[in-house]
C-alpha cells in the first residue's frame, strides 16, 4: 500500500489553519483596548491576560483535542503567529525589526505547553493552558518593556498575572468540553442512521 | 490586543514587509516540514522505540 505523503492531512491542515485565521482576526480586530481601559487595567498587553484564553488557548487546544496527532497544538500556535504577523506587527512595533519574533516565541511557548500538559490528561491539558496562556503574557511583558521601555504597572502585575492563568485555564476547558460534545453529537448521529 | 501600544512605529511600510516575510516564512515552514515528513518520521522513531 502506498504511504501516505502528508504528516497533517488537508482536512487537518485547513482545520487547524481556520481557527487560527479565526484566533488571529480576535486578536487583531477586537477592540480589546477600549474594553480594558473602560475598566480602567492599564496595559501593555492587558488585553491578552483577560481575554488570551478565549483569543488563542481555546483554538490551540480544540485543534490538539481534535485532531490528536502530536504537534498538532505547536503548528496551530505558530499558524496563530504567521497570520498575526501577516495582518500586522506585534503589537504595532516595528522598531526593532524583527521585533516580532518575540510574539512567534511567546505564542510557541503557549503551543508547547497546551501540547505537552494536553497529551497527558485532561486536567494537566486544562492547568497547562493556563500557563500557556502565563507564559505568553510574560513573553510579550518582557520583549515590550526591554525594547519599547512600557512596563506594566507593579500595582497591577499580580491581578494580571492571575488572570491570564485563569483564562488560559477556561479556554483550555471550554476546547476540552467543545471536542467531548462534538464527539457525542457525532456518536449520536452516527447511531441514528 | 494587537492595537500598538503607545510608542512611535519607526520603520514604516519596508518594516512591515520585513514582519510579513516573518509570517510567511513560517508558513511556508510548516507546509515544507509537513511534506517532508520530519515530524513523521520523529514519531514513528519514538514508537519503534
Amino acid at each position: 500500500m502506498k504511504e501516505k505523503k502528508l504528516y497533517f492531512d488537508a482536512y487537518e491542515l485547513l482545520m487547524m489553519a481556520l481557527f487560527a485565521f479565526v484566533s488571529s482576526l480576535l486578536n487583531t480586530y477586537l477592540p480589546i483596548k477600549s474594553f480594558t481601559a473602560y475598566l480602567g487595567i492599564p496595559g501593555p498587553a492587558a488585553g491578552m491576560a483577560l481575554l488570551g484564553g478565549f483569543i488563542f488557548v481555546f483554538w490551540v487546544a480544540m485543534a490538539h483535542t481534535i485532531i490528536k496527532k502530536k504537534y498538532a497544538a505547536v503548528v496551530t500556535s505558530l499558524l496563530i503567529a504567521s497570520f498575526c504577523l501577516l495582518i500586522a506587527p506585534w503589537y504595532g512595533i516595528l522598531s526593532p525589526p524583527w521585533f516580532s519574533i518575540y510574539g512567534v516565541i511567546a505564542l510557541l511557548s503557549m503551543g508547547m505547553l497546551v501540547e505537552l500538559t494536553g497529551a497527558t490528561s485532561k486536567l494537566k491539558g486544562v492547568i497547562g493552558g493556563g500557563m500557556g496562556n502565563l507564559s505568553c503574557l510574560g513573553i510579550t511583558w518582557m520583549a515590550i518593556g526591554v525594547y519599547a521601555g512600557v512596563w506594566v504597572p507593579s500595582k497591577y502585575a499580580p491581578i494580571l498575572v492571575l488572570a491570564a492563568f485563569v483564562s488560559g485555564s477556561i479556554g483550555a476547558l471550554i476546547a476540552y468540553r467543545t471536542e467531548d460534545l462534538f464527539v457525542r453529537v457525532y456518536h449520536l448521529s452516527f447511531i441514528n442512521y | 490586543m494587537c492595537a500598538p501600544i503607545s510608542v512611535a512605529a519607526v520603520g514604516g511600510a519596508g518594516g512591515f514587509v520585513a514582519v510579513q516575510a516573518i509570517g510567511a516564512a513560517i508558513l511556508g515552514s510548516i507546509l515544507a516540514l509537513n511534506f517532508f515528513q520530519p515530524l513523521k518520521r520523529l514519531s514513528l522513531r519514538k514508537v519503534e522505540e
